[in-house]
């Protein structure tokens, strides 16, 4: 018997208000798992380099995993893929939460969303009735009230949507769900919001079956053994939640500070995980199927920013309104954080985004006047928190920064481009690129751009979890570049799967769960044979897709592999890696060769046969 | 007055065999509800689980499941009589062939621990299964076993 998969997904057309049931291709879920890699299948057949990733033609796929709704831990991932209108490249996102298992409670593996709806509208899925409904009354209403408004009209109902951002097209806007669960780097909300499509509500009663229930029972037992005994899942993470790396970044020299000018910052330890417990948390808590407890409850009793109330802020956000924008108070990040998740906006890049336009102007490109009237220097927390409201709104500033930081680094000129952080249009994330060069390969190699979690490889680098696992003779030592493709190539197998199988990337952050772990829980759930051969497989599979897809669908050149020149020419002014640039084109190299891509880049002719991908060689140049 | 406080008053009257929901560990993960239907229905769903959390605002996580409780208002609602209680362990147990699916007990019961199978047939509450693999798989404890 087969398990994991529903085996039927939505078809809905937003122009025609078109729905229908479909059945899931049988060697796509043999070939590519499910997530990442079925987006990754379906947007192949679907785009070429014309579709406007804001136009009707562009689709945004809500996608599971096998595991999704499964008792696998963390088994509660929902991705979203899609053609970015920041990048204009591939669009992945992940979230986590309850939206995701109760989409394959109500019997769909995935949800394609094509063309425009004329009038805002809402899905509601409830079981095999899924019908389209008007939203007139929720647009304009940020993502928290909107939930609270559709929770009211269909109980027991999980909501996923946008805020505002999205209605505005803002290029960082993501979807949301469960109040607190973000997906869609790279602009996902923007693409849902130019489809004129407010949220996806979703009700389900119908069982996900397991095809080995006592073969199960057994993996389960040993991974949660394993989940339980790590220091990363077992202590740091229940205990200080993913701000349990701000202190530690900060030692090594790799926590992004003041846009990414250095790796160390002063109000560190205000901003901590540590910190964070003794101060706002009220409760740990988790989404769904997770054992790992990451989740902070956080409240704001009094002062400035009384009242305050979310989930988070997480490692990265912290980070983007924290210390990239040389803000040390952890009031004012949570109030960011708790505002972006309101108005639907990327933390990461909204931080970036605000952090840019304060280098920018203590540089002097920007005027007081063209900052809408804020005196915006670092550390100015109440004008980062005004700016994001711009942001969202498109007021100002806000609406050049709206486009990404790429676009808005052309727009304003004036050699602003040397201070926007971003790899092929995609905001930079919470790690130092000079003091863990391998980040750096990983951020200017990953398909979606620049992004921390192709794999995290300075788990192993810098805090040296998987040192039995990965063999490097001697110590890996961050800021030398040798050797560290193989780093980041064996780290890939486990953290991509990750991506596929519809679990939570922190099993295996810090080498946690095993790619042997991993095999094992998706056979005896699905009852398709997986070994770790096979994993790794459909790993470099879905990689290379996805990079076919940027070069032959949607233009992108090799070149842009690449990290912004403060990486790459100006020497790390503080920290271990103090005089030190990343060394890329040294590990690219390496990279390229280990994953059977030609020199410059792309994916050799015998690979695409090797992998199974002979209908992206069919079709090459056309 | 939450389930658990209830419970407590009112463990001293009877020795029954009961699970005892806690909201103050509970992380609001459902594990327990996947495992419970793992368990007893080799499938994936919580809606087919003897254990539900309800999850709300100002972070509230608390587990509904049945503590057994001595005067049993789910009982005493059913118009079929199909709850009875086991007199040697004192767990109040559902007839499912003779349970109608008509919900009175769901409504009846104050601490929202009864609950109806997805399709309307019958109801579900927690009768303290021999491996009570919600307790071994819930990452918090939870939940507790109480005789």
């Amino acid at each position: 018997m087969r398990g994991g998969y529903t085996g039927t997904y939505l078809d809905v057309n937003l122009t025609t208000s078109q729905i229908e049931k479909k059945t899931v291709d049988e060697k796509m879920i043999h070939d590519f798992v499910g997530g990442g890699g079925f987006s990754a299948r379906i947007l192949w057949e679907e785009m070429d380099a014309s579709t406007d990733p804001l136009g009707p033609e562009n689709i945004l796929i809500l996608m599971t995993g096998p595991l999704t709704g499964t008792l696998a831990p963390t088994g509660n991932c929902w991705y979203v893929g899609f053609r970015s209108p920041t990048t204009g490249i591939y669009g992945e996102g992940r979230g986590g939460g309850y939206w995701g298992p109760e989409l394959k409670y109500a019997g769909y593996d995935y949800v394609i969303l094509r063309g425009k709806s004329e009038k805002p509208v809402y899905l509601n899925i409830h079981n095999d009735q899924v019908t389209l409904e008007d939203a007139g009354h929720l647009w304009g209403m940020d993502y928290f009230d909107t939930t609270y408004k559709l929770e009211e009209t269909h109980p027991g109902a999980k909501v996923l949507g946008i805020g505002p951002a999205g209605e505005n097209l803002v290029k960082s806007a993501i979807v949301m769900s469960d109040l607190y669960r973000a997906g869609g780097r790279g602009g996902a909300g923007a693409v849902m919001g130019s489809k004129n499509l407010k949220a996806i509500v979703v009700y389900g009663s119908n069982s996900v079956r397991v095809a080995d229930p006592e073969g199960f029972k057994t993996i389960l037992d040993e991974v949660n053994k394993t989940i339980y005994e790590h220091p990363a899942t077992a202590q740091l993470m229940p205990d200080y939640g993913t701000a349990c790396l701000v202190n530690g970044m900060n030692a090594f020299g790799a926590l992004p500070t003041h846009n990414h000018k250095s790796g160390t910052f002063d109000g560190a330890e205000k901003i901590s995980g540590e910190k964070m417990a003794e101060t706002i948390l009220v409760k740990t808590r988790s989404c769904f199927a997770c054992n790992i407890k990451c989740t902070r409850y956080t409240k704001v009793d009094e002062g400035e920013y009384a009242g305050v109330e979310s989930e988070g802020p997480e490692y990265e956000t912290v980070n983007a309104f924290g210390s990239r924008c040389g803000v040390d108070n952890l009031e004012a990040i949570a109030m960011a954080n708790m505002n972006a998740n309101r108005l639907g906006l990327d933390t990461i890049s909204a931080g970036t985004m605000i952090a840019f336009a304060m280098e920018l102007y203590e540089e002097g490109i920007l005027t007081q006047e063209e900052c809408n009237g804020l005196d915006l220097r670092f550390a100015s927390h109440q004008a980062m928190n005004t700016l994001l409201q711009d942001l969202a709104y498109r007021k100002g500033l806000g609406d050049i920064l709206a486009e990404g930081v790429r676009t808005a680094a052309e727009k304003i000129g004036k050699g602003s481009e040397k201070y926007a952080m971003h790899v092929k249009g995609l905001e930079l994330t919470a790690t130092e690129l000079r003091s863990a060069q391998d980040s750096g390969l990983g951020h200017a190699v990953a398909n979606r751009g620049g992004d921390h979690l192709r794999p995290w490889s300075p788990a192993f680098t810098l805090f040296g979890f998987g040192q039995a696992e990965i063999d490097l003779s001697g110590t890996p030592d961050p800021i030398v570049p040798e050797d560290k493709a193989r780093v980041v190539k064996a780290m890939e197998k486990a953290a991509i799967f990750t991506d596929l199988n519809g679990m939570c990337k922190f099993t295996v952050l810090c080498n946690t769960l095993s790619p042997a772990q991993l095999a094992r829980l998706y056979e005896t759930i699905t009852g398709i044979p997986m070994d770790v051969e096979r994993l790794e497989t459909v790993v470099e599979r879905t990689l290379t897709l996805q990079r076919s897809l940027n070069l032959y669908r949607y233009g992108m050149k090799p070149a842009q592999d690449t990290l912004p020149d403060r990486f790459l020419k100006e020497p790390a002014p503080s920290g271990p890696a103090e005089g030190k640039v990343n060394e890329l084109s040294l590990m690219l190299k390496e990279y390229y060769e280990k994953s059977g891509w030609d020199e410059q880049g792309y994916p050799l002719t015998e690979r695409y046969e090797t992998l199974g991908l002979e209908f992206v060689k069919a079709q090459l140049g056309k | 007055m939450s389930p658990t406080d209830e419970q407590q008053k009112r463990s001293g009257k009877r020795m029954a065999e009961k699970m005892v929901g806690l909201k103050e560990k509970c992380v609001g993960c459902r594990m327990c509800e996947l495992a419970c239907s793992l368990n007893l229905e080799n499938v994936f769903n919580p809606k087919l689980s003897r254990v539900q959390v309800e999850r709300g605002g100002n972070a509230l996580d608390l587990p509904h499941i049945c503590f057994q409780c001595d005067d049993a208002p789910c009982a005493e609602a059913c118009p079929v009589d199909a709850i009875t209680m086991n007199e040697a362990t004192g767990i109040w147990q559902i007839a499912k062939d003779t349970c109608i699916g008509c919900g009175v007990c769901v409504d009846a019961c104050p601490y929202g621990a009864m609950f109806m199978e997805p399709k309307g047939s019958y109801a579900l509450k927690c009768e303290v299964c021999e491996g009570q693999y919600c307790k071994t798989i819930c990452p918090n404890k939870a939940l507790e076993y109480q005789a």
